[in-house]
């Protein structure tokens, strides 16, 4: 996959510039002083030769094979340079220029026209607007990034150029090594997918990291990250996570981000790591690129001060991970080798004034220990302290016996702890500044072991009145209407399987007081009407009515509110329902999003999803796994798993909706809004009942 | 005479009549006794409905000729002030001018049933010409279709030949029915009911920037699409979508820097983007309405006053524009049974 950018036989530079201050200039001097063993192509109609190489007037006129072509002329001409390119079978082209969809209008049709150009002769566009991209493994420096970075193991995309340049040149100083470098530009044909799959078998990767404003296909995302992070760990920034943020990212991407929320879960399906922010992102991948995977979340804190012993044990706390307690053996070894006053329990403290040699014997009791999955290793300068010696220590033991445990290490402080960072640097420990950083690299590793092991579960097929459904969808979409009437909406979830309570649709007072009757007191009345979006704050809604004369009074009273504050809505009449208020009321949503498709949401209803958000989300297509861990991960799950000595709610009653109301969003994807709510969820075994239900559809714009 | 409590009722009905009547091959003449919406052509002050119906009715009389009198200030504080008298002669020699030669005149309503009274130009007054037979067009509204009616009874009286109701909505057809029991007791004709068409109430892109002043920055091509709803983008993305899949037909109106609002607009069903602020949206945005296919119009008003401005327009809406004729003709025709002798 995209062997032609990375592994190129030979390379074009089309728009090579003699001066070194022009993209022409800086890429091609990359190319060359970078060590690029394959052919080097200046192509430029107006030179002889540039920076020592022959240049030719066209891609067709180069003799040998050329496998890229690295495209900097100005926007107008690069669909003739792609022309050309196809014709030389030359396969990926870089388009670095700038001046397309990002500039306005014209600059995406001619975007547009190059991908499409690129399609019809079977030649990948990278790009444009772009920095270019790096192998280190080959030597080849395809951008006009002012250095060539590290070699390691660790897979960079990026969306933003700029960001490139800045992580470059932070990485050099930090030490930190790149198999591949990737700036991918506007995204017009080649993405963050692509990326993955190239990089999915790539043996000079062990872990990709990645900052993304926006996803081009979220579905496929889905699918490919899911297949990937099982390979090999995946950390990404999505950058807008704020609604500010998000507004930013639309502005610069012209595209609808969607909800950050999607990407969450999208991220957590598919077994990505999140990282909020740059320094997560490069922590993560430092552990992923150094370190083995843990078995669990079972951590050995070693320090020698107890504050920040205290602070890793609280960040460890944070990030979900445990401090076991040892075997007898370790605590025997432990209690043998330390001064009385060090503390053999988790964390161990070897005290202030320890050097080397506790170190050496509390790693090496630690590292043996079966309760123990890795290490976190914490040194404070104090009089005595020899940081060099402890690193390389750390480095010797966690690469002997202690191989297969990671160890991560926090040397906290500056000049005096500098000459042990710069040795777990060369011997590629991972060194944070704070025990929280620490912590929260053990916890990522911890999440890959766990994404491993984690089995997918199954969807399966359900047994749904899908015509019924369709019948009533259809009407809605024949009348152009987008909004299902409430009573349609619970015709449309009773035929997908939910109880619905008993209930008819009325146009008078006494058809109410019958319909009341028969299904007995206390009913609901809610008003029925195209027009009536928010029933309540018209007065359209009436709870708990007892008698005869209450069902026949609140219908005329409806009557009269509606009438007045909505004079010229449409009534189709009056719904009376049996009340119901036993059960645990959550929420089931569905919003589709313009990336991910259907995303699905969960959470208690009322206050818990108003005003606390304690909400979950996934993304459609979910396995009934998904599902059941949707339902535990809100704060509020005890309220539904019982507290207290409380009865259990009917959960699997929740999981059954979910999958549900997914199988009435594959049946019919032009839903793209869907709620139930509330629905009242009984006693484990008693079932659930959808008390309301929402459904909007999509009309497409034509033309 | 076609009268109505609106404007709106009575071109709905009235035009499609006229064409109805010019293709069963009649002479069919129109005049509008009071016009209350000038507009200067040539120097002279006429009646935008009237100059509207000479030309869909290809009538061959000057404007002016076809409207008694054009409302202006000036003439309500000569009539308040005394010094001038009720025109009501004069317009009735001018609409049996215009009557000459005709099968039949089709005269329009002021608009409401007391406009035009300080002149002595009211439709009550306009009906007791001898001749004169009046089509009461009833606007739908559940609370006022009865007393409507029954006050267009009392003014009209015996002169009362016919009623249509216009803008029903189909669960109305109950209270159609009763309506319709009403009439035949008191030996009034009932025409028909016009169902509710959002349509009709609809507004063209097009009008819409003549009328804020606004410059479509994209997608010329699509200024004659019509609005039938506006919506103001101010929440947060989220809600927006949710918000904006709602509604269909709509134009949304949102700050020109608020790139996530109008992209959510763009991914449902809008016709036009509104953007206050005089500030320009972002070249993707731009490329994406593009994309799209939804026109992009550039105010430099704020968005509170521009919605007080649209309320105007849409207030004041009627027939004039094109694009709703042949909708206009296609309902009366369906939906009303009328003959005219």
């Amino acid at each position: 996959m995209l062997e032609a950018f990375f592994n190129p036989r030979g390379v074009a530079v089309v728009g090579a510039s003699r001066d070194r201050t022009k993209v022409g200039g800086s890429i091609l001097a990359n190319l060359i002083e970078g060590g690029f063993s394959g052919g080097i192509y200046p192509v430029n109609p107006s030179a002889q030769e540039i920076m020592g190489r022959k240049s030719y007037a066209d891609v067709m006129s180069v003799p040998d094979p050329v496998d890229m072509a690295v495209v900097v002329v100005k926007a107008g001409l690069v669909p003739q340079v792609i022309d050309d390119c196809a014709r030389k079978k030359i396969s990926g082209a870089v388009v670095i220029s700038a001046g397309f969809k990002e500039a306005g209008p014209d600059g995406y049709r001619l975007e547009k026209e190059i991908v499409k150009m690129g399609m019809e002769k079977g030649l990948r566009v990278w790009g444009p607007n772009c920095l270019g991209l790096i192998n280190t493994f080959t030597k080849l420096n395809a951008s006009f990034a002012h250095v060539m970075p590290l070699q390691g193991n660790i897979a960079f995309l990026s969306q933003s150029g700029a960001l490139c340049t800045a992580i470059l040149d932070w990485s050099i100083t930090e030490g930190i090594g790149f198999s591949k470098f990737a700036s991918l530009g506007n995204k017009s044909d080649i993405d963050e997918v692509d990326l993955l799959e190239a990089l999915e078998n790539d043996e000079d990767t062990k872990v990709i990291a990645g900052y993304l404003e926006s996803i081009n296909d979220g579905q496929k995302f889905l699918k490919v990250a899911a297949r990937v992070t099982r390979k090999k760990p995946v950390v990404l920034i999505k950058a807008g996570r704020s609604a500010a943020g998000a507004k930013a990212a639309s502005s610069h991407t012209g595209s609808l981000a969607g909800a950050d929320s999607a990407y969450s879960a999208a991220f957590k399906q598919s077994g990505v790591i999140r990282a909020e922010a740059l320094e997560e992102l490069f922590d993560y991948a430092m552990a992923f690129a150094r370190q083995p995977l843990p078995q669990g979340r079972n951590v050995a804190v070693l320090t020698n001060a107890g504050g920040p012993g205290i602070m890793a044990t609280d960040a460890c706390q944070a990030n979900a991970l445990n401090l076991p307690t040892f075997n007898e053996a370790t605590l025997q070894k432990l209690k043998a080798g330390l001064p009385p006053t060090a503390n053999i329990y988790n964390p161990v403290d070897v005290i202030g004034d320890a050097l080397v040699d506790r170190y050496e014997l509390a790693l090496d009791a630690l590292l043996s220990d079966s309760f123990v999955d890795g290490l976190i290793v914490l040194l404070t300068p104090q009089a005595m302290t020899q940081a060099k010696e402890t690193a390389e220590a750390i480095a010797r033991l966690s690469k002997g016996k202690g191989a297969g445990k990671p160890v991560l290490a926090s040397f906290m402080g500056g000049e005096k702890v500098a000459p042990g960072i710069k040795i777990l640097k060369e011997k590629k420990v991972p060194n944070y500044l704070s025990p929280e950083r620490a912590a929260g690299s053990f916890a990522a590793l911890a999440r890959q072991t766990e994404r491993l092991k984690r089995t997918e579960g199954n969807i399966p097929v359900l047994n749904v009145g899908k015509a019924k459904a369709g019948e009533i969808i259809n009407r809605v979409m024949k009348e152009s209407r987008v909004n299902l009437l409430s009573w349609e909406s619970r015709e449309v979830v009773s035929s997908y399987g939910f109880k619905v309570p008993a209930g008819k649709l009325v146009t008078d007072a006494e058809s109410a007081v019958s319909v009341a009757r028969e299904t007995g007191f206390p009913v609901v009345m809610k008003i029925v009407s195209p027009e009536i979006l928010h029933k309540t704050e018209v007065g359209g809604v009436r709870l708990k009515l007892m008698s005869d004369q209450e069902v026949r009074d609140a219908f005329e009273l409806m009557m009269y509110r509606v009438g007045k504050r909505v004079p010229n809505a449409h009534i189709n009449g009056v719904t009376v329902e049996a009340m119901t208020s036993a059960g645990r009321e959550v929420i089931l949503g569905m919003s589709k999003d313009p990336q991910f498709g259907h995303v699905f949401m969960f959470g208690l209803g009322g206050i818990y999803v108003e005003v606390l958000k304690d909400v979950s989300f996934r993304v459609s297509p979910f396995t009934e796994q998904d599902c059941k861990e949707m339902v535990q991960e809100i704060r509020a799950y005890p309220l539904l798993s019982g507290v207290r000595g409380q009865t259990p709610a009917d959960i699997p009653g929740i999981i059954d909706g979910l999958m549900r109301l997914q199988q009435l969003c594959f049946d019919f994807p032009q839903i793209v809004e869907l709620d139930i709510n509330p629905l009242m969820v009984n006693e484990m075994g008693q079932g659930t009942l959808a008390v309301d239900a929402r459904i909007t559809l999509e009309k497409p714009r034509e033309g | 005479m076609v009268t109505s409590t609106g404007q709106f009722s009575i071109g709905i009905v009235l035009l499609p009549l006229a064409l109805k009547l010019k293709s069963e091959g009649k002479k069919v003449g129109y005049f509008k006794p009071v016009g209350l919406s000038p507009v200067v052509v040539d120097g002279k002050a006429v009646d935008k409905d009237v100059l509207f119906m000479k030309e869909n009715l290809g009538l061959s009389e000057p404007a002016e000729k076809l409207c008694g009198i054009v409302v202006t200030g000036e003439q309500i504080d000569s009539m308040l002030g005394g010094n001038m008298k009720s025109p009501l002669n004069d317009v009735k020699k001018a609409m049996s001018e215009i009557d000459k030669g005709k099968d039949i005149t089709l005269v329009a309503g002021a608009g409401s049933l007391e406009a035009g009274a300080i002149f002595g130009l009211s439709d009550c007054k306009i009906a007791e010409i001898p001749e004169m037979k009046v089509l009461f067009v009833a606007r739908y509204e559940r609370k006022t279709l009865f007393d409507q009616v029954a006050m267009a009874e009392q003014l009209f009286g015996k002169k009362l030949t016919g009623i249509i109701v216009n803008c029903a909505p189909p669960a109305a057809h109950g209270e159609i029915e009763k309506l319709k029991t009403w009439l035949s007791r008191q030996k009034i004709s009932f025409f028909g009911a016009i169902p509710y068409d959002e349509l009709l109430g609809a507004v063209s892109v097009k009008k819409l920037s003549e009328e804020l002043g606004g410059e479509i920055i994209c997608r010329k091509d699509k200024i004659n699409e019509l609005v039938e709803h506006f919506m103001v983008g101010a929440m947060n993305v989220e809600s927006a979508l949710k918000y904006f899949r709602r509604q269909t037909n709509k134009a949304v109106i949102t700050g020109g820097d608020r790139s996530d609002i109008q992209l959510a607009a763009l991914e449902t069903h809008t016709m036009c983007l509104i953007l206050t602020g005089g500030l320009t949206p972002s070249a993707p945005v731009l490329a994406r309405a593009e994309e799209t296919g939804v026109p992009m119009m550039l105010l430099n008003a704020d968005t509170s006053s521009t919605l007080e401005k649209i309320e105007e327009i849409t207030g004041h809406m009627k027939l004039r524009e094109k694009e709703k004729l042949s909708k206009v003709v296609e309902l009366f025709n369906r939906h009303i049974k009328i003959k005219v002798t």
